[in-house]
């Protein structure tokens, strides 16, 4: 795996450093939210989930090596977050539509 | 009809308040539809004959409607693995005659009771482990049940109907969209109705303060359905009763009866504290059961300071303002005689300050 | 093993004790010992499960539950579906015959992570131990399907056992998954294009991807019911605050790409036996290996239709059941084209070719059924009834079951070196056929008539049709024992097979049977496409044929 390419130990730190600073956004964000600024949930798990995202997407390309590996290795790591987003996309789906009225028959 | 699951049988609530086990009555002809919950684990409302079923789940209402055109008996199972006695929660839908249906629905029956013993005119209510529970099969139309249970559980302290209250009036509110606090809107379906009363701070309304206590675990599901078929009937979009069930009178509530007040020696307090204590009262929803009324789930507390109190365990106590400090903080320590001991522990919730601004403000009630 | 008519093999050990032996066994990073390894653990996991299914059959012969209590059945139709669910059909196939044959197809040495195929093997017979101690121990009573708030708060029993025996076996099953996606990548030999590849490396490839996508989540799913019921968080139960139906939501998002792991390496199978029983080219070769990558792919798409009457929401209920009738399409494809592959084919019944064909039949009924199910008005009725129990057997049973029969016939030369007694296997080929419609077809008419699934007792009027399900049932249980006694015998008895008895196309018909253990002696050259049957390969059948031919 190492024949592919290499990753600096100075990349390496920053990327750690990187991952220090949106934990602390995290945190941060979740103490804004209790005692600042109310958010819509919505919002606020919007948040969360994007930062999440990008800490998984910094750890798997330079921790994981994916940064230099060869394009299959990276469509499969790319399409594992396109399952993802299925999944979470169909199934909030199913929560948003709950309340759409839909059973309408002689009594409703 | 009011449909509840539970391991490992069916209740059915009809609106006039006739109540059967495993079993389901229906009038042919006319469209019937089913509003049912769990009280535990999923199970599933099957009837083969109709081709409907419709999970049921704890939680939240599901619905399901059928109309009947051919009289019989018919199966009813249970459709979703719900345990050991899954395969015994099996009863039967009766198809009637009008003529029949109404003759049946008002006179209390014999119901089979899930052992296979036969009740006459009794039926299992509350078959929960703490104490199972026998209420009579035919009892007062759940409307009417319901603004009963509205007033006694102490809903229209705050729930004025006329409006202005510390909580919405209810009048017109299923069937509307409502405004939620944080913007969005909301169709006021069962589902919402049963949410605001079981855990309330999970959709507020614009306008109002979360300060509504949580009833889940408070009230029964018959109960629950109780208050859902009053609120249902004080909107315009409640639906139509069918013509030939007479349509019960919403009573008048009782007038509150004023409570004799012995005599009080009451006492000095601080106004300014006062003033932000009765704030907090509101806010907290102490206001919500300890009504000025008496009827509330808790005492009155108007004249109380430096009174005499009578508790559970037979004694009588003056009511100091340590003893205020305390009931607040650590209610279970001293209940007061003929009272539940429900109120929430506020032991860790409340400032130092708050408590003194809250008891500052019950002496400053007087008669 | 060995005698002096095979030559030395794979499973022949320099062994100078029984430890040295077993340790070459069960420490061995051989691909095909593995899957022999795999085979004798999923074949007791079978017949476990096969006896949990024949008490559950034998007590529904009377209405009344008389043979066990309501707890023991429950215990017992759960026991039946988790341990054929994970321990058998999901790793079947690819394990077995996809552990052993994807190198040798591929004319690669061996698997490309082959440490962590041993470590598969590991860690399914470790969530195996889980789930027996959890049996032994007093069983668990949820369903295979562990639908909350009744999994994590309302049982008795051994869940967290259970689950965490399905977790491990999860592992198993993408480190698998893994293996193969890297290995067909990467280790073709030369010559050996995508479009050469077999169907059953295409079938295993688009298995493999489900695998590694899907697993993961029922891990989490399981995961997360552990932690509600030890401590009491709220997830799924409404009482802590929970969702129940986000359980199903995340539960189904794994098992339905989860039934494409059982069936499309079944389809798999029967590319290669349609088209060596045949003689002939299969038709549609890029259409086949497509329709598998479409499978699996549209396979994540369509969970919500285990929960059309689950209160979930109908317009979801709309987009499931639309994408599921979508999805059906490229499995009408596949037999199709197996269909116009014995046009005009030279066929010969043998075992492998009657599972074949078995396999079609069953697999047309089992799969129009589930176009029935996935028809919200008329799964309203049926789901949850013995319908659905039908439907889904028709398709594992009758789909991956038999062609998991005839895959184990056809290359049961290769693998061992012996033929089997022809005769008996295609008795037994009848039996199992004979049994599992009587079986199951009975139930098919008493799920419509409302009969509802999980029952330990039931109204009268569905005895006639649980009298003739038990019956079927127990000669379909004849049917499997059968092939265990005559396939065991062949070993020692049996004809020795040369490499190619079947006079298949394929890399792994030309090397020698059982293979060696490093598989071929040198790096094959690809340059025919797959399956190049000459075109008159059946006059030359006809001509070349004598009597005690294979074929």
């Amino acid at each position: 795996m190492n024949d592919h390419g290499h990753i600096s130990v100075r990349t390496y730190w920053n990327v750690f450093g990187g991952l220090m600073l949106l934990m602390g956004l995290t945190i941060g964000a979740y103490y804004i939210e209790k005692l600042v600024l109310p958010l819509p949930e919505i919002v606020a798990v919007g948040i969360a989930l994007l930062i999440a995202f990008t800490k998984t997407a910094l750890i798997v390309t330079f921790f994981m090596h994916l940064k230099v590996s060869s394009r299959l290795a990276q469509l499969f790591a790319a399409s594992s977050f396109v399952w993802l987003l299925i999944m979470f996309m169909i199934t909030m789906g199913d929560y948003f539509a709950r309340g759409w009225p839909a059973q309408t028959g002689p009594l409703s | 009809m009011y449909v509840i699951g539970k391991q490992w049988m069916w209740h059915v609530q009809h609106a006039n308040g006739k109540r059967e086990n495993n079993e389901l009555h229906v009038p042919i002809g006319q469209p019937v539809r089913l509003i049912m919950t769990s009280q535990d684990v999923i199970h599933s409302f099957y009837i083969p004959a109709f081709r409907i079923k419709q999970d049921v789940l704890p939680g939240r209402y599901t619905s399901l409607w059928f109309e009947a055109t051919k009289p019989g008996e018919y199966h009813l199972f249970c459709a979703e693995y719900c345990g050991t006695e899954h395969s015994l929660m099996i009863g039967t839908v009766i198809v009637m005659s009008l003529n029949e249906y109404q003759a049946w629905l008002t006179t209390p029956g014999d119901v089979i009771m899930p052992d296979g013993s036969i009740q006459a005119g009794q039926v299992l209510l509350n078959p929960n482990t703490s104490g199972p529970q026998l209420g009579p099969s035919l009892s007062d139309p759940m409307a009417v049940a319901g603004e009963q249970l509205f007033t006694s559980l102490g809903c229209a302290g705050c729930h004025v109907e006329a409006g202005g209250g510390t909580g919405p009036s209810l009048r017109n509110v299923f069937g509307y969209t409502q405004t939620l606090a944080d913007g969005s809107t909301v169709l006021a379906d069962e589902n919402y109705i049963r949410t605001s009363i079981l855990t309330s701070m999970k959709q507020i309304v614009q306008g109002y303060q979360p300060v509504m206590p949580v009833y889940e675990g408070q009230i029964s599901d018959d109960q629950l359905n109780q208050l859902l078929a009053y609120i249902v009937s004080i909107s315009n979009r409640g639906g139509n009763a069918p013509a030939s069930v007479p349509v019960a009178e919403p009573q008048p509530s009782p007038a509150p009866t004023s409570v004799p007040a012995p005599p009080s020696a009451g006492g000095p307090f601080d106004a300014d504290l006062a003033t932000k204590g009765e704030q907090l009262f509101n806010n907290l929803g102490c206001v919500a059961c300890h009504q000025d009324s008496g009827l509330g789930l808790g005492p009155r507390l108007r004249g109380l300071y430096n009174r005499q109190v009578a508790l559970a365990d037979g004694s009588s106590i003056t009511a100091d303002a340590a003893y205020l400090q305390e009931s607040i903080l650590n209610s279970a320590a001293k209940v007061v005689k003929d009272y539940n001991p429900i109120m929430p522990v506020y032991q860790g919730q409340l400032k130092d300050d708050e408590v003194r601004q809250l008891v500052e403000y019950i002496k400053s009630l007087t008669e | 093993m060995s005698t002096s008519a095979i030559p030395q093999n794979y499973t022949s050990t320099r062994a100078d004790s029984a430890t040295e032996w077993i340790k070459s066994w069960l420490l061995t990073v051989d691909h095909k010992r593995i899957a022999i390894l795999y085979l004798l653990s999923i074949n007791f996991f079978f017949l476990l499960g096969g006896l949990a299914a024949s008490l559950v059959r034998v007590e529904l012969v009377t209405p009344q539950g008389d043979l066990m209590t309501a707890d023991m059945y429950n215990r017992m139709f759960t026991l039946h579906g988790v341990i054929m669910v994970f321990f058998f059909l999901i790793p079947a196939i690819p394990a077995v015959m996809g552990n052993f044959l994807v190198p040798l197809m591929i004319g690669a040495r061996d698997l490309a992570f082959p440490r962590l195929n041993l470590l598969s093997w590991y860690l399914y017979m470790g969530g195996g131990v889980f789930a027996l101690v959890a049996a032994i121990t007093g069983g668990v009573d949820t369903g295979w399907t562990f639908y909350t708030p009744f999994s994590s708060s309302y049982s008795n029993s051994n869940v967290i056992l259970t689950m965490s025996g399905a977790f491990i076996m999860g592992f198993s099953s993408i480190l698998t998954g893994l293996n193969f996606i890297v290995t067909i990548h990467k280790m073709r030999a030369p010559g050996m294009t995508w479009f050469r590849l077999p169907l059953f490396i295409w079938a295993n490839y688009a298995t493999s991807l489900i695998q590694i996508l899907a697993t993961p989540v029922l891990g989490i799913a399981l995961l997360l019911v552990m932690v509600e019921r030890v401590w009491r968080v709220g997830i799924f139960d409404p009482a802590l605050g929970g969702d129940p139906l986000l359980f199903q939501h995340l539960f189904w998002f794994y098992s339905h790409p989860a039934v494409y792991i059982m069936i499309l390496p079944a389809m798999g199978v029967i590319s290669e036996l349609i088209s060596a029983f045949s003689r002939k080219r299969i038709f549609g070769y890029e259409f086949i290996a497509f329709s598998s990558i479409a499978i699996a792919v549209l396979g994540f798409l369509v969970w919500g239709h285990h929960m059309f009457v689950s209160s979930q929401s109908v317009y979801s209920g709309l987009v499931f059941s639309f994408i599921t009738m979508l999805v059906a399409i490229p499995s009408a494809i596949k037999v199709f084209n197996w269909t116009a592959t014995l046009y005009k084919g030279s066929i010969s019944y043998r075992t492998p070719m009657l599972y074949a064909l078995g396999f079609i039949g069953l697999f047309i009924i089992g799969g129009l059924t589930g176009i029935f199910l996935g028809v919200v008005a008329v799964d309203i009725h049926v789901t949850d009834t013995y319908f659905v129990v039908a439907h889904f057997h028709y398709v594992m049973v009758g789909g991956t079951i038999m062609a998991y029969l005839g895959g184990i016939h056809y290359w049961w030369p290769k693998m061992t070196g012996r033929m089997y007694n022809e005769a008996w296997g295609a008795i037994s080929a009848l039996v199992v056929f004979v049994g599992f419609n009587m079986t199951f077809f009975p139930q098919f008419v008493m799920g419509y008539l409302g009969m509802p699934r999980r029952y330990h007792v039931y109204p009268e009027e569905f005895q006639i049709y649980h009298v003739l399900s038990t019956a079927g049932a127990s000669i379909l249980g004849l049917g499997f024992i059968i092939p265990i006694i005559y396939l065991t015998l062949s070993l020692f008895v049996g004809k020795v097979a040369g490499p190619n008895p079947w006079a298949a196309t394929g890399l792994e018909w030309s090397i020698a049977s059982p293979p060696p253990t490093h598989n071929f002696d040198q790096t094959p050259v690809v340059t025919e496409e797959a399956y190049a049957y000459p075109e008159d390969a059946a006059a030359q059948d006809s001509d070349s044929w004598q009597a005690g031919s294979h074929l």
